[in-house]
């Protein structure tokens, strides 16, 4: 089975530029909002705002770890 | 956010929405108008991103009390003045620092000695008002005009691609008073650690103005945390929604309609689908008004009352929520009076 960080970054690679070290770039609100969504969806999860930080969004391997949190799978 | 814990107001007394009114300058900006004007975002970005195809923008010799004023007349109509014993002004963008801009606006509506003040309630600003409006009316009062105003144009920073495209100017006025109640109850709360998440930096007493802060564009509106002010105001309208509603011993098959504030349409998209409630019957202007902030809800409150989709007996949610944290929630029952003066108006 395919890890968890690297199917997020094919999954998000047409929503977000990611750079070798699975870091997100040029940001915004816009990709932002897409990359929630296209989380949800994929993982049938719902991320509400008490289970991010503000460095929750910034890669790949901490939205891994939100989405195994929310499965019940703590890092 | 912790989880929310809302002060209601439900009142023992006859409470009635009398009259509505809404005002929005009459300049269409568009998103292309926005990239002509420097704009380092799309127009296609723009509309994808918040559902804003347009909004509405002073001219350059307007000011929050004009808008103002033209909503409150536009509420008010030929009515009796006499007996308005309180204006209140929901507003983050006043004329003044000081003094509050209702005053301006008391003097232009002729209104006599009736105490007039500001508040600030950011995007929850108009429910704040009614609020407060009903209480006044609850304890005492024979009318109070609730108002609450914006020009949001003035904070915007072109080169801000996460908030360029989100703001519009505008305002909204109801008259509340006895009678019939149609007023079921308002919740209200703010959760100041989120104080930074959504603000203007410079302006005020903590980083006055001074060139550098004009030249720094510090006193245009931060968005610090996308995702998060995302997730707050989707959790947070939702909460404090579903709060009032089980307070008044409704639940969400009641409504008939739902009036929010008008954050983007991405963000009410997601409240309907979390809420399972259908999005068509969600009152949704902000393709063409933009975020008007405080006074966003109660103008959507005023096209949904003039839109003729709306009978008597419906019941009608409003909610908000927006920087601060702050949010708020409202219940009407739409009555025939009410539909009648909205489209006499």
């Amino acid at each position: 089975m395919q890890p968890l960080p690297e199917r997020l970054r094919q999954l998000l690679a047409g929503v977000v530029s990611i750079d070798d070290a699975g870091a997100f770039e040029d940001l915004d609100s816009l990709r932002l909002i897409d990359i929630v969504e296209t989380v949800e969806s994929e993982f049938d999860l719902r991320i509400s705002a008490d289970q991010v930080t503000s460095e929750t969004f910034t890669n790949v391997q901490t939205v891994a770890d939100l989405i195994e949190r929310l499965k019940g799978n703590p890092p | 956010m912790s989880k929310p814990e809302p002060r209601f107001f439900v009142p023992e007394r006859p409470i009635r929405i009398v009259s509505t009114g809404a005002y929005l300058p009459p300049r269409v900006v568009t998103n292309a108008d926005l990239v002509s004007m420097g704009a380092t975002i799309t127009a296609d970005e723009m509309e994808r991103m918040c559902g804003v195809r347009e909004r509405r923008y002073v001219e350059s010799d307007q000011a929050t009390s004009d808008l103002a004023i033209a909503a409150c007349q536009h509420a008010l109509g030929g009515r009796d003045r006499s007996v308005i014993d309180r204006l209140v002004l929901a507003t983050v963008s006043p004329d003044h620092m000081t003094p509050a801009a209702a005053c301006t606006v008391q003097h232009a509506l002729s209104l006599g000695h009736t105490p007039a003040h500001d508040l600030t309630a950011s995007c929850a600003g108009f429910i704040y008002a009614l609020d407060l409006a009903a209480r006044c009316v609850a304890t005492g009062d024979r009318q109070a005009l609730a108002c609450a105003a914006d020009v949001r144009s003035r904070f915007v920073n072109l080169y801000d691609r996460s908030t360029v495209a989100l703001f519009g100017d505008g305002a909204t006025a109801a008259l509340v008073g006895t009678g019939a109640p149609n007023f079921l109850g308002t919740a209200l709360l703010a959760e100041g650690s989120g104080a930074r998440a959504v603000y203007v930096p410079a302006g005020g007493s903590r980083m006055p103005a001074s060139a550098e802060t004009v030249r720094d564009s510090a006193h245009c509106i931060v968005m610090a945390d996308g995702p998060q002010v995302y997730l707050t105001a989707v959790d947070g309208m939702i909460a404090i929604g579903e709060a009032l509603l089980e307070r008044l011993g409704l639940s969400l098959s009641d409504i008939t309609m739902i009036v929010p504030h008008q954050p983007n349409r991405r963000i009410l998209e997601r409240m309907a689908r979390l809420m399972r409630f259908p999005l068509e019957r969600m009152w949704i202007n902000v393709e063409r008004t933009g975020n008007v902030s405080g006074a966003s809800c109660g103008i959507a409150l005023d096209e949904a009352l003039r839109s003729g989709k709306l009978a008597p007996d419906s019941l009608i949610l409003m909610i908000a929520g927006g920087a601060g944290y702050t949010a708020g929630a409202a219940v009407v029952r739409v009555d025939r009076e009410l539909l009648d003066t909205a489209t006499a108006l």
